[in-house]
């Protein structure tokens, strides 16, 4: 059967970064709740920018990954996967905008937001499904997240986040020479589906279950692909907080250092950017080794745990 | 410090997080089901133990056993005191 590959994976952040301290009165957070935030959840500072349009938000990244088309490639799917349901106005269909202002033409184009902030990895996976199932060889799929805490309602995810803003690219294909995806494995707790509405009981019963299902999940993603956890160069996670990964940790037989947890400090939880994110901020420090092994994880309100294992492209 | 002193700074502590007195409160009142504390503000009482204790609070090293009753915080606070305050 044929493989997806990650054939390009691109991000973009606004250039406005800010404390969280300087989100307090917005989210009517006390010094003491912020103080939480910083020491015990190891936030501290994320981007976010209320005069960005949400369009500039989301194509820098989009562009990038296009250029890494093939001329003989073209672009079947435009997947916008986000987490939140109603990003935009209701007459604005930003899938279709992303495929206008892109210039792609003769795609379908679509979002997804099913598994909030798994969406991202969902969608490789639903990528990955339709090149197979009819698109004829050639054939790319473009997946593009990224969404603005445009209210406070969504960018506080009560004991858990500070929401923050971010945008990233993935562009998708079978059998190319990108990274090759491995497993999928996903976990939805349906009981928990009142997401941001979850009463403090539930938010507490959620809070019991959270770590040892993440690690459950990405086992049996590590485990499906045919691997060991010592297989496993990084683990590359979303940034929800550092003492959630730190819990999450101890379930899993995989040490700390595995684990990439340093933008959680510098851009926050991003929706269902964060893996994609993190992967370019690898990328770029050049941290990510030929045919390493690496482990995409995250979860989502609703709730929906998601781990995909993907093996990096043979080194140039 | 003496038990009865700890247990009722934290009280003092955790009446100035949820912004009321709870004045009437004994080392077995549960912190989640009888003063409706949250994770976060259960951290937030932490925090301010930290400050009125000077002790320092390691966040891998939480354990939520330590949290169900004011009692069970107050060990908390006791096993982390440093030694040269042990006498006050």
């Amino acid at each position: 059967m044929s493989v997806t590959t990650l054939e390009r994976i691109e991000s973009h952040l606004p250039a406005r970064s800010i404390r969280i301290d300087d989100l307090a009165e917005r989210l009517s957070l006390r010094p003491t709740e912020i103080g939480v935030f910083r020491k015990i959840y190891g936030l501290d500072r994320l981007h976010f920018d209320t005069d960005l349009d949400f369009f500039d938000l989301l194509l820098p990244a989009a562009r990038r990954a296009l250029l890494h088309l093939p001329t003989d490639g073209f672009v079947a799917y435009v997947i916008y996967a986000h987490t939140v349901q109603t990003v935009a106005p209701p007459d604005i269909d930003p899938a279709q905008v992303i495929k206008r202002e892109l210039g792609i033409e003769g795609a379908e184009a679509f979002a997804l937001n099913q598994q909030a902030c798994v969406s991202s990895l969902g969608a490789i996976d639903l990528a990955g499904t339709l090149l197979r199932s009819e698109a004829p060889k050639g054939a790319y799929a473009l997946i593009v997240t990224g969404e603005q805490a445009f209210s406070p309602k969504i960018q506080l995810i009560p004991h858990s986040a500070i929401m923050a803003e971010g945008a990233a690219a993935c562009l998708v294909t079978l059998d190319g020479g990108g990274d090759r995806v491995r497993s999928f494995v996903t976990r939805t707790l349906g009981q928990f589906s009142a997401g941001l509405l979850m009463t403090n009981e539930e938010i507490r019963e959620l809070g019991a279950l959270y770590a040892k299902t993440l690690a459950l999940v990405i086992s049996e993603a590590i485990a499906e692909a045919g691997l060991r956890p010592d297989d496993i160069h990084l683990i590359i996670p979303h940034n929800v907080n550092t003492i959630t990964w730190k819990q999450t940790i101890k379930e899993l037989e995989i040490g700390i250092d595995k684990f990439f947890l340093e933008n959680i400090p510098k851009v926050s939880h991003c929706y269902s950017s964060d893996v994609f994110i993190n992967y370019t901020t690898l990328l770029e420090e050049k941290r990510l080794v030929g045919n390493g092994n690496y482990v995409l994880a995250s979860v989502g309100l609703g709730a929906t745990f998601g781990a995909l294992v993907v093996t990096r492209k043979e080194s140039n | 410090m003496q038990r009865e002193s700890i247990v009722k700074v934290v009280g003092a502590v955790i009446g100035k997080v949820v912004s009321r007195d709870i004045g009437d409160a004994s080392e077995n009142t549960a912190l989640f089901d009888d003063i409706n504390l949250d994770s976060t503000s259960i951290l937030e009482v932490l925090l301010g133990l930290e400050d009125e204790f000077r002790i320092e609070i390691d966040p891998d090293d939480l354990d939520m056993d330590s949290f169900r009753t004011i009692g069970s915080l107050a060990d908390y606070v006791e096993a982390r005191r440093p030694l040269s305050l042990g006498g006050e």
